[in-house]
């Protein structure tokens, strides 16, 4: 049934998976990182390319699944895209709350004042 | 002869001021009980507030630092920004047991532009909670916050009406729930009613097992991330690699999800939602995957002092 053919095939995707999600990890970091600083040189970064050059082979560490590290870098891509959006929806709907004269404004009243 | 020397003495320290213009800060010295002994830490008061997102007239804080970098100490790792160690909000040192982790702290504190944003800051906010334990919860506490999930699972329940509602959670929950049976050995029905179903005794006592297998950090997270999802199956499905967190945040708000098709999304606050939903459950991944016993240095039990 597992063709050699197969194999490669599959073999490709997921060569093709990985540099995917390098590139997208990359493109994260880059984005949130020290604009300063140059990203090969942080370590965060050099764990990530430790451990993409790591488990090239197979990325079964435990018994709990194939391409397990490609999960967690995955999820950890999810993180970063999600805060990154998350604070991108919030910058472009936020809105400043109103002081209560403004508010009384809008119905024509005025605040009382207050005698000291 | 004294006065002399008292002026050179005054001359001295007069230089040495203007040269190093630092504040001299006042640091006391506290004791902490921890498991039965006691240990000396110097506190800093004027640093202590850095730790919280706001200073004592409450507005936001600015960044501090120019850069979070990790070092390790006696197998844990600590964060340092710039030169001083980074602390959880009660002053404790900060330490987590794996690198991966520390490394993705440091990145937390790195990406904080101008203000610092703890509301981002999952993996940070996390660890905090592990190292101060702020509820004063035990592991059974928390274990049996994360079971109380069990019975009222999202999965589990079925609304009957409309018909498509129906088939949808027929064809995108049973999938996961059959994985779960399979995978864990056990018997979980689905329910129509509006009653919790019935979770056979056996069901419970593995599923009390599998979460207490996990060690004082992983737990916190695992517990944040039922939390989120409200659903134990989905976070077993994450956390056993079966489920992506994108796919499990849909699982969890497949009714939302349906409402949206139909009358519409509303980018404010459905997609807010759907973003913030998966950075928790993200971080919670993380930090279960990360903390768990093959992955972290040391195991060090946190809550084996209470009951």
């Amino acid at each position: 049934m597992f063709t050699p053919s197969h194999n490669k095939m599959a073999n490709q995707q997921k060569v093709n998976l990985g540099r995917l999600l390098y590139k997208r990890l990359s493109r994260e970091m880059k984005i949130t990182a020290n604009p300063k600083e140059k990203l090969y040189d942080t370590p965060v970064f050099q764990y990530i390319a430790n451990q993409f050059r790591e488990h090239q082979v197979t990325t079964q560490k435990l018994c709990k699944g194939q391409n397990e590290v490609m999960m967690v870098g995955q999820t950890y891509l999810c993180m970063l895209e999600s805060l990154r959006k998350s604070e991108e929806l919030a910058q472009m709907y936020k809105t400043t709350e109103r002081s209560i004269e403004q508010s009384a404004n809008l119905v024509g009243l005025k605040l009382p004042t207050v005698d000291h | 002869m004294a006065a002399p020397m008292n002026t050179c003495k005054h001359l001295i320290r007069t230089l040495t001021r203007i040269r190093k213009p630092k504040p001299i800060n006042v640091c006391f010295i506290r004791k902490y009980k921890t498991g039965g002994e006691f240990l000396y830490s110097v506190q800093d008061p004027l640093l202590n507030s850095h730790w919280l997102s706001q200073n004592k007239t409450g507005q936001e804080l600015k960044k501090f630092y120019k850069n979070a970098s990790i070092v390790q100490n006696q197998g844990w790792f600590e964060v340092n920004l710039d030169q001083r160690k980074l602390r959880t909000p009660t002053g404790n040192l900060f330490q987590v047991p794996s690198e991966p982790l520390a490394l993705a702290i440091a990145t937390e504190w790195n990406s904080q532009k101008e203000t610092i944003k703890r509301q981002a800051m999952h993996l940070t906010t996390l660890s905090n909670t592990v190292l101060d334990n702020p509820m004063q919860r035990s592991r059974g506490d928390i274990v049996r916050g994360v079971l109380h999930f069990l019975e009222t699972d999202t999965i589990l329940y079925r609304s009957t009406e409309p018909q498509e509602f129906l088939e949808l959670q027929k064809q995108e929950w049973d999938p996961v729930l059959k994985w779960f049976r399979s995978s864990y050995q056990v018997e979980l029905d689905s329910t129509t009613s509006l009653m919790p179903p019935e979770i056979p005794e056996n069901t419970e006592e593995v599923i009390t097992r599998k979460v207490n297998s996990l060690n004082d950090w992983a737990l916190v997270g695992f517990q944040y991330g039922v939390e989120n999802l409200k659903s134990i199956i989905l976070m077993l499905a994450i956390t056993d690699k079966r489920l992506t967190v994108e796919k499990a945040v849909q699982l969890a708000r497949l009714e939302t999800l349906y409402q949206t098709k139909i009358w519409g999304n509303v980018q404010w606050h459905h997609d807010v939602d759907i973003y913030q939903l998966q950075s928790r459950v993200a971080a919670a991944a993380l930090f279960v995957h990360w903390c768990s016993n093959d992955m972290a240095t040391t195991h060090k039990t946190t809550y084996s002092n209470q009951t």
